[in-house]
């Protein structure tokens, strides 16, 4: 069988519609090893595939990466005002 | 851009695919991974004194409860909610169920467990009274594929190392932030707690009420909407 050969027909095994629905499980390694062993098969002859994992994993890790929202000062100091005034209008101790 | 070519077409793979075989990335990047979830154990806190102090209605405890937990907890409402007003009476009455409720708290969860859940419920129930709750169609921003199941649009360009370039991070962070705030309210939620909390699918679907394969589902399509948006600004196809 030639290598073109081959690769049309591990493309016609996994479609890249599936391996699009793969990506969840093979970025947090749960597919069992006959799949996962299908969707390396599938990015060794599939470039398209590969990209759209990296890209994947680019948005994945730039989620990861945003920095958090801090909460400004006036808002915590109002927080713990409406806190601190309940507690006293309606204490549970009492 | 390349018309797709069936794979059956002898001439597969099509011009700009025949070079070297593609290098497959690397396993695992998802920040469930074995060392960040012990790292998030460690930081975890003894809250047991400062609960019973706080069901007996000291408010010293509540502050120092808030001191611990407010800036977690108020990211995940300001990402949610979006607006710091809004944000902030979120927190204010999470903190004041927190002091009033704490005696209902058995400890069969863990009290920042409970503390974020009264979070999520709240913002979530905002958002269904305001009605800002609108349905948006990730549809466009979703990969496509031809009816055998390939990608319809080819090549598919490999943007993750341009994204850098092209962006200053601030620049990067608030294209990201306007994308997350597109998304639906449990699906931001469900990408939250994912990738800024680092919390497990199973301790999503527990905040949130879900199954396990439903945070998944959910969690795989708004990651496929981010990088449709990604993409869309980088000049390329979402699909």
């Amino acid at each position: 069988m030639t290598a073109r050969k081959a690769a049309a027909r591990i493309l016609t095994k996994r479609t890249c519609k599936e391996i699009t629905d793969l990506i969840f499980g093979y970025l947090n390694d749960t597919l069992s090893r006959s799949v996962k062993r299908d969707f390396q098969r599938h990015l060794r002859v599939c470039p398209d595939c590969v990209n759209f994992l990296n890209t994947y994993k680019k948005t994945v890790s730039t989620s990861q990466s945003l920095r958090p929202e801090e909460i400004p000062a006036n808002v915590r100091d109002n927080i713990l005002d409406f806190l601190r005034k309940r507690i006293r209008k309606s204490p549970l101790s009492s | 851009m390349l018309a797709y070519r069936s794979i059956t077409d002898q001439n597969y793979p099509v011009e700009g695919h025949s070079g070297a075989t593609p290098q497959i990335p690397a396993l695992s990047i998802f920040p469930r991974s074995a060392a960040r979830l012990n790292r998030k154990r460690k930081t975890e806190f003894d809250d047991t004194d400062l609960i019973e102090r706080l069901k007996a209605g000291d408010e010293e405890a509540l502050e120092a409860i808030f001191n611990r937990y407010s800036p977690k907890l108020y990211n995940v409402a300001q990402r949610i909610l979006g607006e710091v007003a809004d944000a902030e009476e979120v927190i204010q009455d999470v903190f004041w169920t927190a002091f009033r409720k704490a005696k209902s708290f058995r400890g069969s969860a863990q009290f920042s467990t409970w503390l974020y859940r009264l979070t999520i419920n709240a913002a979530l129930g905002k958002i269904r009274r305001s009605r800002k709750n609108k349905e948006i169609e990730y549809e466009e921003y979703l990969p496509k594929f031809q009816k055998d199941g390939h990608h319809s649009v080819r090549p598919v360009v490999d943007w993750s190392d341009t994204l850098d370039e092209k962006y200053a991070e601030r620049e990067l962070q608030q294209l990201l932030n306007d994308a997350l705030d597109e998304l639906k309210p449990v699906d931001k939620s469900a990408v939250v707690l994912s990738d800024m909390e680092g919390m497990s699918d199973k301790e999503i679907a527990v905040m949130l009420g879900l199954t396990v394969s439903a945070v998944k589902t959910r969690l795989h399509r708004a990651r496929l909407f981010l990088r449709g948006k990604l993409a869309v600004h980088l000049g390329h196809s979402a699909a």
